[in-house]
C-alpha cells in the first residue's frame, strides 16, 4: 500500500538545496531533488506541473529578443509586426523629423553642392554663368547663346519712348529695343536689339498727343511717311519705322508718349 | 550727363538716336546707326529749336537751324491753320454767324503773314507768326 507524501511541497529556507521524497508502493523512499533555490534561479528534472492557474512572472528587462520566438531578422532597421514577424516600415513611417537632406542633378550642366544636411547647413544648385544678359539656356544645359525664346504668344519688341526732343527722345521702357532714333518731327526708327526671324511680323503703334492746341494725331508703322511719301519703310528683321502725323494735312508731330509693340514668329 | 549719337540723314537732317538701356552705346552705334555717326552729349542738341527740327544741320560736330528749312516748316504749319481758319469762317457764313473780318481782309492778312515768314531773319520772328 503506497502511502505518498502529497504535495504541496513547503521550502522552509529557500536558500539551500531541498529533498523532495515520498515513500512508494514498495515502502522504499523515493527522492526528487530541488536544486539551487535563492538567488531567483530553479533548476528542474524529472518534474511535471499539471493543473490550472498556473502563472509565471518575469522581472522587468530579463526577456531578451533572441527568446521571442519570431521569424525575419531583427537588427536595427526591422520592426516586429502582429504575427511574429519582422519586417522594415513600408511608405514610411508618417509624422517624424527628417534627419538627412542630399540632392542630385539630372540636369546637365548644373550640380548640387552641400549635401547631405544632417542638421543644418545649404544646398547650392550650380549652373553655367550665363555671361551676357538677356542670353539663353539651350536644351543641353550647358549653353548660354544670345536669342530669344520662340513665344509667338508674346511680343517680341516693345517700347515706351518721349518722341518730343525735349528728352531729347528718351526711351521709358523697352524689351528688345537697342535704341529709338528719331529722324524727324513725328517720325521714328525702331531697332532690335535681337534680330526678328522674319519681317512679315505685326507692329502695333499708338501715342498721345503732346499738346492739346492740335488734333488727334494718326499714329502709324511704315511704309509710307508724310515726310517722303515716294520712300516706302516696310517693316525688316532688325528696324521698324513708324510715324505721328496731323490727319488734315499729314505734317509731322511729335508724340511726348510713343508706344510700339511687335508681335511676330 | 546721357549721351546721344547724332548723324546726318538721307533727308539732310539729323538723326538723334537714344540708346535704351539693352546695349553699350558704341554696339549700338555700329548696329543702328551709319558709319559717319558721332556720340555727343545730350546738351548739345538745340532743344528750344525743337518745333524746326526738320531744319537742323549737323556741320562738324556742331547743330544749327537751317532758316529756310525752318521758314518753310513754318509756312506748312500756318498754311495748316489758315486751312482750318477757312472751314470755320465758311461754317460760320454757312450757319448766318459774321465773321469779324471781310474775306478780302482775311486774304490780305495772310499773304501779308505769309510775306512775314518769308523775311524772318530768325526762328523766333517765325515762330512769332500765327494765324491770330
Amino acid at each position: 500500500m503506497a502511502l505518498p507524501i502529497t504535495p504541496p511541497y513547503t521550502f522552509a529556507n529557500a536558500t539551500t538545496t531541498q529533498n523532495l521524497s515520498y515513500l512508494d508502493s514498495d515502502f522504499a523512499t523515493v527522492y526528487n531533488t530541488v536544486n539551487g533555490i535563492g538567488n531567483g534561479t530553479v533548476s528542474l528534472s524529472n518534474v511535471s506541473i499539471t493543473g490550472g492557474n498556473i502563472a509565471a512572472s518575469y522581472s522587468a528587462n530579463s526577456i531578451s529578443i533572441a527568446s521571442l520566438q519570431t521569424t525575419g531578422t531583427a537588427n536595427s532597421t526591422t520592426y516586429l509586426r502582429g504575427d511574429g514577424s519582422w519586417a522594415t516600415v513600408s511608405g514610411g513611417g508618417g509624422n517624424g523629423t527628417v534627419t538627412s537632406v542630399n540632392a542630385n542633378s539630372t540636369v546637365s550642366g548644373f550640380t548640387f553642392t552641400g549635401g547631405p544636411i544632417t542638421s543644418s547647413g545649404t544646398l547650392t544648385l550650380t549652373g553655367p554663368s550665363p555671361g551676357t544678359s538677356g542670353n539663353v539656356l539651350t536644351s543641353n544645359g550647358t549653353s548660354w547663346v544670345s536669342g530669344t525664346v520662340s513665344t509667338p504668344q508674346g511680343a517680341k519688341a516693345w517700347c515706351n519712348f518721349n518722341g518730343t526732343s525735349a528728352g531729347p527722345i528718351t526711351p521709358r521702357s523697352s524689351y528688345n529695343v537697342s535704341s529709338v532714333t528719331k529722324n524727324g518731327t513725328g517720325d521714328y526708327t525702331v531697332n532690335y536689339t535681337n534680330a526678328l526671324s522674319d519681317a512679315n511680323y505685326s507692329g502695333v503703334v499708338s501715342g498721345r498727343r503732346s499738346t492739346s492746341s492740335i488734333p488727334d494725331p494718326n499714329y502709324w508703322a511704315g511704309p509710307y511717311p508724310t515726310t517722303t511719301p515716294n520712300t516706302n519703310y516696310p517693316f525688316t528683321t532688325t528696324t521698324a519705322r513708324i510715324f505721328s502725323a496731323i490727319p488734315s494735312n499729314g505734317s509731322g508731330t511729335d508724340s511726348d508718349c510713343m508706344n510700339f509693340v511687335v508681335f511676330g514668329n | 550727363m546721357s549721351k546721344v549719337i547724332i548723324f546726318t540723314n538721307e533727308n539732310g537732317g539729323v538723326s538723334v538716336c537714344m540708346p535704351t538701356d539693352e546695349l553699350p552705346i558704341e554696339n549700338v552705334m555700329a548696329k543702328d546707326c551709319p558709319e559717319h555717326a558721332i556720340v555727343v552729349d545730350h546738351s548739345i542738341l538745340p532743344q528750344e529749336e525743337n518745333d524746326f527740327f526738320n531744319a537742323w544741320r549737323l556741320n562738324n560736330g556742331i547743330i544749327t537751324v537751317d532758316l529756310e528749312a525752318a521758314r518753310s516748316i513754318q509756312l506748312a504749319k500756318f498754311n495748316a491753320e489758315a486751312a482750318a481758319q477757312a472751314i470755320l469762317r465758311r461754317n460760320n457764313s454757312d450757319i448766318g454767324i459774321p465773321n469779324s473780318m471781310s474775306d478780302n481782309d482775311f486774304i490780305s492778312m495772310l499773304n501779308s503773314k505769309r510775306e512775314a515768314i518769308a523775311a524772318a531773319t530768325s526762328t523766333a520772328e517765325l515762330r512769332a507768326i500765327g494765324i491770330n
